[in-house]
């Protein structure tokens, strides 16, 4: 436990005003990080010894109606310890910077965080590029149909899906 | 309740080899009675196609392409049966006794579909090429020996013409892979001919071997040699091996696994043939098996006696030596993986023809000792 | 003398690989760029499968969301079921009996072994072997028809509920579990000695689409792909759940990365499965196989998710409940969703047949891919 706390404290010293909420419950931390600071926080969580979160495990996000939240979880394979970082981003232009450099086995969630909720993820290999971002939906898709103000446009013809072109 | 896991019935098992079995013999039953038809009555027949040799040709091809194609037919079925029981399972059933007529039902469904030529292919090429190939496997049966009377042509550079046409049908594979204008096409035709033409050297280098054993490229006349002994039990510390190479090349030649790279199902989606249909398919499919009766054929020939054997015709004892070593290469076919291109080239070029050549050169010193 | 090389560079083919394909086992799409038969880039596109199931699931009921998940990962719907299942329980902080928690691990179990027999068979096929393919479907046709018996369905069993399972092991089932795993151990060895041992099988496998330990971590690898890295990370022993910590199985880890790391990886986990399914029926307690929930289920607000392994890998799904009845966000993290994205760094160099080799190797399912 003493460990923990300390892997925990080292964090509050280093992010202290940048973390908006931190806790550890269930053996996990949970961490709510100012979007400005993720990258770092990732780093130091990656290559802090104590803490060794190496393992990308899920990536994903959610439309609250106020604000979307990503949902980060990351594992530690040498300490078998779990870690959720929440970020929050408004509505308008989300974006935060990517962490492709650190976990390049994020690239794909990423990309279905910008398919279906329009999250920009600057630094990502492909971004800037809506149809290289793309990842479910066809590349030519508009909207984001995940974010709760999406309206599906109904092409008309009952045998064609939404949007789909004949 | 009780529950049920299926599992495999020995007796049909029991069956499914009685019935192959019973084929067999019936075949070779029928083709033993052939001579005992009164043939001499055909006399006038026969004297009047000597004096008219063009349509002696004629008539010829036209029976030893019917008869390739009925071979075809039943190689095919032995095939998919062969490869029923391997796997564990029945093969064909349902059209005619143990699905004998299933082969001759699938040709007639490849007859009456529809020809599709796809609109970027070279037309030309892609019309051409089945027939290139076809051609090219049946002209081998020209010089085969069935028996010392039933052979196309006794040509004494016979060893000669069937290694050199049987080359031809490469450049059938790779205008059929070219012409189709699909990239799996491609890819498989540019395989096959780098594959044909490396396995042609081992190949020739051993068939060059026993050549040279029997100093004469006549085929009857080897086989003539092999009355007493077979080539394989007279020269065993040569032929043995030697026998080894060739059927590894023949694999090679007639696309089997582990050599079926240019068809390879489940890279190429089968390469150079993908975008063939219907007939033209149909004309592949029979080249292939006709090219690999041949292979096999010229290997009893060149290694086991060709048509000599006790008490039974000459023709039967041919088909039968065939027809073993042909199931010798399907056994093959169901059992190993595929080998990548690379270590297949490799396993030819660094293992075969280094052997091949030290397999000649060791008959030429046996031959000058 | 030394020699030296010139490159020679030309202009390449792109080829597409799928979606129409035969070995790119359902709807994905390869967009690779060729150099004669060298690999010089590739592209994984997916979505082909895309239909939406994470926003379906957001307008029904929890309970009624388990079905679904038997459309993701379709070689072993029972896991999927579980993992969702979980999910369920956690948010709504609902208890399993215990021997609901048995007959669960005793079926993801023996779906493990029918899926990872599936990945027998295809990637056998997938290197040419095909005989390998009818020996192992037909191993497969057994556990499937004991699956059958026990829930009524071959494929989508959405057996595993909400609170435990459907209901109670039918009559008989155990003899025939037994009876079955006495003829796969032989059937086993008997593919030891057709495929494991085959040196053309070795020659394609060994030292192709090596994934190094720590590019397998980076990447969120998981499952066999993971453990054949050399990483021994299987959710049943590091966060064990139902019953999987009175279980004594082995987590099998090869270092080598390689296709036949892979491979190796899951024949030995097949057997260790029927370690485990013959434990189960040994302890198996009395007992109920259900925990009622209400008729509607109102979890509190707040968020959850389970990690469970599939015969693929760490198959976790994510809930956001605000106390309604329905989720308000069902996030679901398959593992082959993840082991594509490893394609574009794996493939670059390789041979065109090693594509598939690795593809194989790798053992996606689409359904699960494009969710």
């Amino acid at each position: 436990m003493s460990e923990e706390s300390e892997g925990l404290r080292g964090i509050k010293e280093r992010f202290g005003e940048a973390l908006l909420a931190a806790e550890e419950a269930d053996g996990e931390l949970r961490l709510t990080v100012a979007a400005g600071r993720l990258t770092a926080l990732c780093a130091y969580l990656r290559d802090e010894p104590i803490l060794a979160f190496d393992y990308p495990a899920d990536l994903t996000a959610r439309d609250t109606g106020e604000q979307l939240i990503l949902w980060y979880r990351l594992v530690s394979i040498a300490h078998n310890r779990t870690a959720l970082l929440h970020v929050e981003l408004s509505r308008e232009n989300p974006a935060v910077a990517s962490v492709t450099s650190i976990w390049p086995g994020l690239n794909w969630f990423e990309r279905e965080c910008f398919d279906l909720f329009g999250i920009r993820f600057p630094g990502h290999p492909d971004d800037g590029d809506p149809a290289r971002m793309r990842i479910l939906l066809p590349e030519d898709w508009e909207g984001h149909p995940f974010r709760r103000d999406y309206e599906p446009v109904f092409s008309g013809d009952p045998l064609h899906g939404p949007q789909e072109r004949n | 309740m009780s529950i049920q896991t299926t599992a495999p019935n020995r007796a049909s098992q029991a069956g499914q080899w009685a019935a192959g079995i019973l084929i067999t013999v019936l075949l070779v039953a029928i083709v033993s009675a052939l001579p005992l038809l009164p043939w001499q009555k055909l006399e006038p027949v026969t004297r009047f196609f000597g004096e008219h040799p063009l349509l002696n040709a004629l008539i010829k091809a036209v029976l030893v392409a019917t008869v390739i194609a009925l071979q075809c037919l039943f190689l095919i079925w032995l095939e998919r049966k062969f490869a029923g029981w391997m796997q564990a399972r029945l093969g064909p059933m349902h059209v005619g006794w143990k699905g004998t007529l299933q082969t001759l039902a699938d040709a007639l469904k490849l007859l009456t579909k529809e020809d599709v030529i796809p609109a970027q292919a070279d037309r030309a090429l892609f019309a051409l090429a089945p027939y290139l190939v076809f051609v090219a496997s049946m002209l081998t049966f020209m010089v085969l020996p069935f028996s010392l009377t039933w052979v196309g042509y006794d040509y004494n550079l016979g060893a000669l013409f069937a290694l050199s046409i049987s080359t031809v049908g490469a450049l059938g594979i790779l205008a059929a892979g070219w012409g189709a204008n699909n990239k799996y096409s491609l890819l498989g035709g540019v395989r096959a001919v780098a594959q044909l033409l490396s396995y042609e050297i081992p190949m020739i280098l051993v068939v060059l071997s026993v050549v040279t054993l029997a100093d004469t490229l006549s085929l009857t006349r080897i086989v003539q040699q092999q009355a007493g002994l077979w080539n394989i039990a007279a020269y065993p510390l040569l032929l043995i091996p030697g026998f080894l190479i060739y059927f590894a090349c023949a694999l090679a030649e007639v696309n089997r696994a582990p050599f079926d790279l240019p068809e390879a199902e489940s890279e190429l989606v089968s390469g150079f043939h993908t975008e063939y249909s219907g007939m033209r398919f149909a004309i592949f499919f029979l080249a292939e098996f006709a090219n690999n009766f041949f292979t096999a054929g010229f290997a009893v020939v060149l290694f086991f006696g060709g048509w000599q054997g006790p008490i039974l015709p000459p023709v039967v004892w041919f088909t039968i030596k065939t027809l073993l070593l042909i199931i010798l290469m399907m056994w093959v076919r169901w059992t190993l993986p595929r080998l990548r291109i690379d270590q297949m080239m490799g396993f030819c070029w660094k293992l075969l023809v280094p052997l091949a050549l030290a397999l000649f050169c060791a008959t030429a010193v046996y031959l000058v000792r | 003398m030394t020699l030296t090389t010139t490159e020679i560079s030309s202009p390449g083919m792109t080829l597409n690989m799928g979606p129409q394909h035969p070995s790119t086992h359902g709807v994905l799409r390869l967009v690779v760029e060729l150099d004669g038969e060298v690999i010089h880039s590739c592209r994984p596109v997916i979505g082909y499968l895309h239909r939406g199931l994470e926003k379906m699931m957001e307008a029904r009921p929890y309970r009624q969301n388990v079905p679904f998940t038997d459309r993701l990962d379709y070689l072993a719907s029972l896991n999927c079921n579980l993992a969702m299942a979980q999910a369920i329980e956690r948010i709504g902080n609902v208890t399993v009996p215990e021997r609901a928690q048995y007959i669960r691990v005793l079926l993801c179990e023996l779906n493990r072994i029918a899926s990872h027999l599936v990945f027998l068979g295809t990637f056998a096929t997938d290197l040419g072997a095909t005989t390998v393919f009818l020996y192992s479907f037909r191993e497969r046709e057994k556990v499937l028809d004991l699956l059958e018996a026990m829930t009524g369905a071959r494929l989508t069993y959405n057996w595993i509920r909400a609170g435990g399972v459907a209901a109670d092991l039918p009559e008989g089932f155990a003899e025939g579990v037994r009876a079955f795993l006495e003829e796969f151990r032989v059937a086993l060895d008997e593919n030891d000695r057709l495929l494991t041992g085959n040196r053309i099988f070795r020659a394609r496998c060994e030292g192709v689409g090596v994934i190094p330990r720590e590019m397998a971590i980076a990447y969120g690898a998981s499952g066999p792909v993971a453990r054949g890295s050399g990483i021994p990370y299987d959710i049943r022993r590091v966060a064990p759940y139902d019953v999987y910590d009175r279980m004594e199985f082995d987590v099998p880890v090869f270092s080598e990365g390689d296709c036949l790391a892979r491979y190796c990886v899951r024949i030995e986990e097949m057997r260790q499965s029927a370690r485990i399914i013959l434990q189960c029926l040994r302890e198996l307690p009395e007992g109920e196989t259900t925990t009622k929930l209400p008729k509607i289920f109102k979890p509190p607000p707040g968020e959850a998710y389970s990690r469970t392994e599939s015969p693929r890998g760490e198959f976790s799904v994510y809930l956001v409940s605000d106390g309604s009845p329905n989720p308000v966000r069902v996030h679901i993290r398959t593992p082959s969703f993840v082991h594509l994205g490893l394609l574009p760094a794996l493939l670059p160099g390789v041979k065109v047949a090693d594509v598939i080799a690795i593809l194989g190797s790798l053992d996606t399912v689409l359904g699960e891919v494009d969710r």
